[in-house]
């Protein structure tokens, strides 16, 4: 249990010129026993801002507190954290049981304690029966978990995992993600993730960091992060199918703001109101963002006219690709109606038209990306 | 249509036919210069030679070639086991400072921390000696070593020896100068083997080990060497056996003052192999009983190797069991104890 603190954290790599900068001033207070998600796109910094909390990496500029304590020196060992990789790195010669006592009998633990801690995280992720083959002889959900454990007996003051689920298929990740879930609650400290799986930070994160190009995009809990994403980018990488983004304008009429695209014209409620105004939002173009679960099928003549190029059946819902107002649009549309009898879904290649309430929208700005509403 | 119907079995083809055919010349080539050899060799040991008058009489010996050359006979004076003891010391001088300082180098070689400049050209330069053959090396070396040559002229105007010193009458001096020319040829060799066994173990357990507590020594010690097991027990075997059947350096670099008597000084140089090659010409029955010998040496050894670097499971399964059952006992027992 630690707090962990980063000030204006940087990483150069040396190359050519200034160098490759990785990680761009990164500032993020971790509480005590807080879960948070660091989460983008492949190369956005992640995971060496994780190595240079873990010691792995060297801190460019900046700060790293760990519990208030000043730690861009101090060696990987001596800043009482535990790891999770990628590739689990269990030490190929030695069994589970050895893989997991190894840290502890480094640091002299007396025999009969590292026995007890070992068998007690084993019992916990359920490989007891394990302990005595070589990481070789198991399948890739086991390795995880021996990796989990062999972090847990350590008891660190502050856990961090590296795209742990990366490397499972899609049914095991979705266990070991329940499971990760349970296990927090038992093990009680502080968690620093790394995923480039939404779904991963969403679900397991009290707060998850959205980072871009080594730049922090938004920090937030996962609710924040997904009504009012910061920027188009945050608005596109949180959520399955991601937001849909169209082309309108921005109305202010008697004090009042509403929305038009394509001709069609969504009123927005008082709480977007305030905050436009509170922003000073100027009217003009702007890029609207509606998820697609708050699309909706309307009548002929009414809403944005589109054609479906594509029909994904999911059960039960129906994943409608279209060109709508010269974007392309995802909506998703539910297979049964309130009343339980199916509902008929436009066929591939219909002219469609759709709709959605002012208060489902976002709005960005289109040159910077910014959400106007912040 | 009539044609065209084929009896099915003829439908398929039978690839491993060219396959057998492929590796055929090994078999063969194996079966007539080694497999023949080996097994004629035991058979000639059985055999005595007696050349008297220009004419070669055989007669059925048993196993009295073995125990001439052991020296178990009465009034005989074996040698074999004082030849194998200087082939034995001419390796052991060369192999452990030789794996010893490989490890060493592929260690620091291999640091992504220390990233030193100029490897490649480093391993160039020690794998070097290793394509130059023998006999040039050991007369190369002879030359230099001399007593008039220009190391000992060096020693002395540098004031370190009093007067230019002959090593070549000197058992210990041959010796480790013997072993010092195995050393540079083979120290490359089993830098590149290590450094790409070392390459071969994945970066993120050494992470993983910083994070748990290891310092550079420990991960040594407690993950490279483990993980380098392979690697060693190739380095080892072949080292060996390439060192018990050491013929060329010794037979070519202390050669009695241009006498041509080879492994002076009073054959304190002198290894299995040449002793083979001495007897052959005129007792090919004891050349072929000590030849059997050594071969047996060699396959003991090997197997030796072997057992103990992959037998280890076993053994390591074991120790843990009686751990276990310690700490089951100390612990108040487990419930698998």
């Amino acid at each position: 249990m630690a707090t962990v603190s980063l000030r204006h954290i940087k990483k150069i790599y040396p190359g050519a010129g200034e160098g490759v900068t990785a990680v761009q001033d990164f500032n993020l207070e971790i509480k005590n026993r807080e879960f948070v998600v660091l989460v983008g796109p492949s190369g956005c910094g992640k995971s060496t801002t994780l190595r240079m909390v873990a010691g792995l990496e060297e801190i460019s500029d900046g700060e790293l507190y760990i519990d208030g304590k000043l730690m861009n020196q101090v060696l990987p060992k001596d800043r009482d954290i535990a790891m999770v990789f990628q590739s689990y790195a269990l030490y190929p010669h030695m069994t589970v049981y050895e893989n997991m006592a190894f840290a502890l009998k480094l640091r002299k633990t007396p025999r009969a304690e590292i026995d007890r801690k070992v068998r007690e995280a084993a019992e916990i992720l359920d490989i007891t029966d394990y302990l005595d083959r070589k990481p070789r002889a198991l399948s890739g959900g086991q390795r995880q978990r021996v990796a989990i454990g062999r972090a847990i007996v350590r008891d660190p003051a502050v856990f961090l995992m590296d795209e742990p689920l990366s490397n499972l298929d899609a049914k095991l990740r979705g266990q070991m993600r329940a499971e990760l879930i349970k296990l927090r609650k038992r093990i009680d400290t502080t968690f620093l993730y790394v995923t480039h799986d939404q779904t991963e930070a969403m679900t397991l994160g009290d707060r998850i960091v959205v980072m871009k190009d080594g730049v922090i995009q938004q920090a937030g809990t996962p609710q924040e992060v997904f009504d009012h994403p910061a920027n188009l980018f945050v608005a596109g990488f949180i959520g399955t199918p991601q937001m849909n983004f169209l082309d309108g304008q921005l109305l202010l009429e008697n004090v009042k703001y509403a929305v038009e695209v394509d001709g069609f014209r969504a009123e927005l409620p008082e709480e977007k109101q305030e905050k436009l105004r509170a922003a000073q939002a100027a009217p003009g173009s702007v890029t609207v963002g509606v998820r697609p679960e708050h699309i909706a099928l309307a009548q002929a003549g009414e809403g944005i006219r589109g054609q479906i190029d594509v029909s994904e059946m999911m059960g039960s819902s129906v994943h409608l690709h279209m060109n709508a107002a010269g974007r392309d649009v995802v909506a998703i549309v539910s297979t049964q109606g309130s009343d339980g009898k199916g509902v008929s879904v436009p066929p591939m290649g219909a002219e469609t038209h759709i709709s959605f309430g002012g208060n489902v929208v976002h709005l960005f700005d289109p040159q910077t990306g910014k959400n106007l509403e912040l | 249509m009539k044609n065209k119907k084929k009896p099915p079995g003829r439908k398929s083809v039978s690839y491993s036919r060219y396959g057998y055919l492929f590796i055929a010349p090994f078999f063969i080539a194996y079966l007539i210069f080694s497999l023949w050899p080996l097994l004629s060799t035991f058979y000639y040991s059985l055999f005595e030679y007696t050349t008297r008058n220009l004419r070669t009489t055989i007669s059925f010996a048993g196993l009295k070639n073995y125990l001439s050359v052991l020296g178990i006979s009465e009034g005989e004076r074996g040698y074999f086991l004082t030849y194998l003891g200087n082939t034995l010391r001419l390796w052991i001088f060369n192999f452990i400072p030789q794996i010893i300082l490989s490890l060493l180098a592929a260690a620091w070689l291999t640091d992504n921390r220390v990233k030193l400049k100029g490897g490649g050209l480093y391993k160039v330069m020690i794998y070097m000696p290793n394509i130059i053959t023998a006999a040039s090396i050991s007369l190369l070396f002879c030359a230099l070593l001399s007593k008039y040559g220009p190391i000992m002229s060096m020693l002395r105007s540098w004031g370190w020896i009093g007067e230019n010193t002959d090593i070549m009458l000197s058992k210990w001096g041959t010796g480790i100068s013997i072993s010092m020319i195995l050393f540079w040829m083979w120290y490359g060799n089993t830098t590149l083997l290590l450094i790409a066994g070392m390459i071969g173990i994945n970066p993120s357990l050494y992470e993983a080990a910083d994070l748990d507590g290891c310092n550079g020594r420990q991960k040594f010690f407690k993950i490279t060497l483990p993980l380098l097991k392979p690697v060693l027990l190739y380095v080892l075997v072949t080292s060996v056996i390439g060192g018990l059947q050491l013929y060329d350096i010794p037979a070519l670099f202390n050669v009695g003052q241009g006498t041509g008597y080879m492994g002076g000084p009073n054959d304190t140089s002198t290894t299995v192999t040449m002793y083979i090659m001495r007897l052959h010409t005129t007792d090919t029955g004891r050349a072929a009983a000590v030849s059997v010998l050594l071969f047996l040496i060699t396959l003991a050894v090997s197997l030796l190797f072997f057992r103990v670097f992959s037998g280890s499971e076993e053994y390591e399964k074991a120790k843990r069991e009686r751990r276990r059952r310690r700490a089951g006992r100390k612990g108040g027992g487990s419930s698998e104890g």
